[in-house]
């Protein structure tokens, strides 16, 4: 397999796992103290922090908004849809602009994820605030999302961390294996 | 592993997130109080939460159906309500000023609010 190829069935399989994950969290709703339906926790922010690692900030935006959109189609109602998409894209962006400063080994990875986590609460909460237009809901659920988002980046964090050492791993394993089939 | 900007961009998200829960908690809003219910936006009506205001119901028409609010010792709940994941019924009682019941598929709020709460610099400041 060329390069190229590898990428696109690495990345189709990235989103792949980020929509199980996304699935899975919206059955979650029952541990994220907001009365608003479609929030979510971020925990398929796991996926794009990798494909962040992987293949840098275009795949990490790719691989996010095609999870909010293949989200979209299997859970999920318009509402839910504009949450999850708002949230995937602003956490995304932060989260690339963050990654700069991991490479130049300012920040932990840890870090880089709880800021997404907080970026993409905050976007959240701003779109539902939108969504019912009322805009109390931002400054009175805001300080309890950040909060909770610093476990949920931490988990996150940690989870992209521990999946991107076993993926270097096994990729070097692909590897020798393509270059034995060859001979 | 963690360098200084690591520490300080947690510790403001940390501090950041306390304030604003101890800023509420210690939030005693003097005035009357109010149960706002609006339906897509609109204001529906206005409720003085009192003691002596016990046991009330009222029925709001939403987008999708009949939305039931019952308001009953000082707290506020939703009974019953036509959406398809009950999360207002499951959010329970609401008694602070600034809480809210919200059953976003029938585009009913379900707001506490007290009189002091009304002017518009309490919240940009």
């Amino acid at each position: 397999m060329s390069g190229k190829t590898t990428k696109l069935v690495y990345l189709a399989l990235l989103i792949t796992f980020a929509v199980v994950i996304h699935t899975i969290e919206s059955s979650l709703v029952f541990l994220i103290p907001i009365p608003v339906p479609g929030a979510r926790l971020g925990l398929a922010n796991i996926i794009t922090l990798l494909a962040l690692m992987l293949y840098g900030f275009r795949s990490g935006m790719l691989v996010s908004v095609m999870r909010s959109f293949m989200g979209f189609l299997i859970v999920g109602n318009v509402v839910s849809f504009s949450l999850s998409l708002s949230g995937a894209v602003f956490s995304t962006a932060v989260m690339g602009l963050a990654f700069i400063f991991y490479k130049k080994k300012w920040i932990n990875i840890l870090t880089v994820s709880v800021l997404g986590a907080v970026s993409h609460n905050v976007a959240q909460i701003v779109m539902a605030s939108f969504v019912v237009s009322q805009f109390h809901l931002i400054t009175f659920y805001l300080p309890l999302l950040l909060l909770l988002a610093v476990p949920t980046g931490v988990f996150t964090g940690l989870s992209a961390m521990y999946l991107h050492k076993v993926i270097m791993k096994n990729v070097t394993v692909n590897h020798s294996l393509s270059q034995f089939r060859k001979i | 592993m963690f360098s200084r900007y690591d520490f300080i961009i947690w510790i403001i998200i940390v501090s950041l997130a306390a304030g604003g829960l101890l800023y509420y908690q210690n939030y005693a809003p003097g005035g009357e109080t109010l149960v706002n219910i609006s339906v897509n936006g609109e204001k529906f009506e206005s409720i003085p939460l009192t003691v002596s205001n016990g046991n009330l119901r009222r029925e709001i028409e939403g987008s999708n159906g009949l939305t039931v609010v019952e308001i009953k010792d000082r707290r506020v709940r939703v009974i019953s309500s036509a959406c398809p994941d009950k999360i207002c019924i499951h959010s329970g009682w609401i008694d602070r000023p600034g809480q809210m019941l919200v059953c976003l598929p029938n585009r009913v709020v379900v707001k506490i609010e007290s009189n002091e709460q009304q002017d518009i610099d309490f919240y940009t400041n």
